[in-house]
């Protein structure tokens, strides 16, 4: 069996769409695992992301345009899986349990409950405090992924801080 | 800002307790690779629809517009108007009987018996059942106009009355039936 130009034009495009998966995956990885909670449901996430972002490539030149892309993807992504569930409530309670207050380090303690608490917040509030803080987005960035103005984006992100601020294991 | 520092390490921390990806990158191209194969046949396939759609719709109008009748002539008017003609050709012929000008006689007979046969063969096209009166008609006007021609001075008077008379019954065929009205 000889391989035909076709066919190894095929497989240098698939060689480049692995290395394409393997070096945006682990970073989409890590930010759907902040909103969701759960590697599983991240994985699948960015796998889907992933999927979607390939479809799209011809639009896509810039490296940067991709982590955009796939960052947006993710994130609308797990709004839509938590609005399918429509048990959010329920499910983040579930993955991360309630807040583990007889623990007995006190830094142990305090992470665990403020993973709890960010996980309890509402998705939009969540994605709004994992896009500033732990993608340092500027507001119009947030704004522009989540489809609302700048100001509510302050907002969103005021209400979840106030909403962290309410657990009294987390001192911030 | 120890606030935010304090949430950044949080998410930095919770990132950290990603572990390494389960998922074979292999997989997640070979899937990349069938969604696209999937929706470029499914776009090849709405595209072939639309135009086979596009295609057979064009085809049953031009279809059905040739199904659609022809303004057919108004048989019974154009009868009448014929009548009319020759019943002043009649006249005209009575007069010039004794003339000279037989031969433009013969023409103004030729030119009748002619517009006969015309409104025959569009009857008979439209399946009336007058063409035959109307064509024995413009042959008894033929009949005439050759009678005038040679002379036949005992013959044409008897053509011309037959032909009138065809042409008056085929007139009032026409009207009853009403093929080709208006």
């Amino acid at each position: 069996m000889h391989e035909g130009p076709l066919d190894r034009e095929a497989g240098m495009h698939r060689t480049q769409l692995g290395q394409l998966y393997a070096r945006c995956a682990p970073e989409g990885v890590r930010l759907a695992y902040l909103l969701t909670g759960d590697q599983s449901t991240a994985e699948d996430l960015v796998q889907e992301a992933f999927l979607r972002m390939v479809g799209r490539l011809q639009f896509l030149r810039e490296a940067e345009a991709s982590r955009a892309y796939l960052r947006r993807t993710i994130v609308n992504l797990s709004k839509d899986h938590f609005r399918r569930r429509a048990v959010e409530r329920s499910y983040v309670e579930r993955q991360a349990g309630s807040p583990p207050s007889e623990a007995s380090d006190a830094d142990v303690a305090t992470q665990a409950a403020m993973r709890w608490a960010l996980l309890s917040l509402p998705v939009r509030q969540r994605c709004a405090i994992v896009l500033r803080y732990y993608e340092d987005l500027p507001d119009a960035a947030i704004a522009d992924i989540l489809h609302c103005r700048t100001g509510t984006v302050r907002s969103l992100i005021s209400r979840g801080l106030a909403a962290l601020r309410g657990v009294p294991e987390v001192a911030i | 800002m120890k606030r935010d520092t304090d949430v950044r390490e949080l998410l930095q921390e919770m990132s950290a307790e990603v572990g390494p990806l389960r998922t074979n990158p292999d997989m997640v191209v070979r899937r990349a690779h069938a969604r696209l194969l999937r929706t470029g046949a499914i776009a090849a396939v709405t595209v072939v629809v639309v135009l086979v759609g596009g295609l057979a719709g064009a085809h049953s109008l031009r279809g059905s517009q040739r199904e659609t009748p022809v303004s057919r002539p108004c048989f019974s008017a154009k009868a009448h108007s014929l009548a009319a003609k020759v019943a002043a050709d009649q006249k005209v012929i009575k007069l010039g009987s004794n003339g000279s000008n037989l031969t433009a006689l013969s023409l103004e007979l030729e030119t009748t018996a002619d517009d006969v046969h015309g409104l025959a063969a569009a009857i008979s096209s439209a399946d009336a059942p007058d063409a035959a009166l109307l064509t024995e008609s413009a042959n008894a006007y033929d009949a005439a106009g050759r009678a005038i021609t040679d002379g036949l001075w005992g013959e044409w008077e008897g053509h011309l009355k037959v032909a009138s008379r065809r042409l008056a019954e085929a007139e009032k065929g026409i009207a009853a039936s009403k093929v080709g009205t208006c």
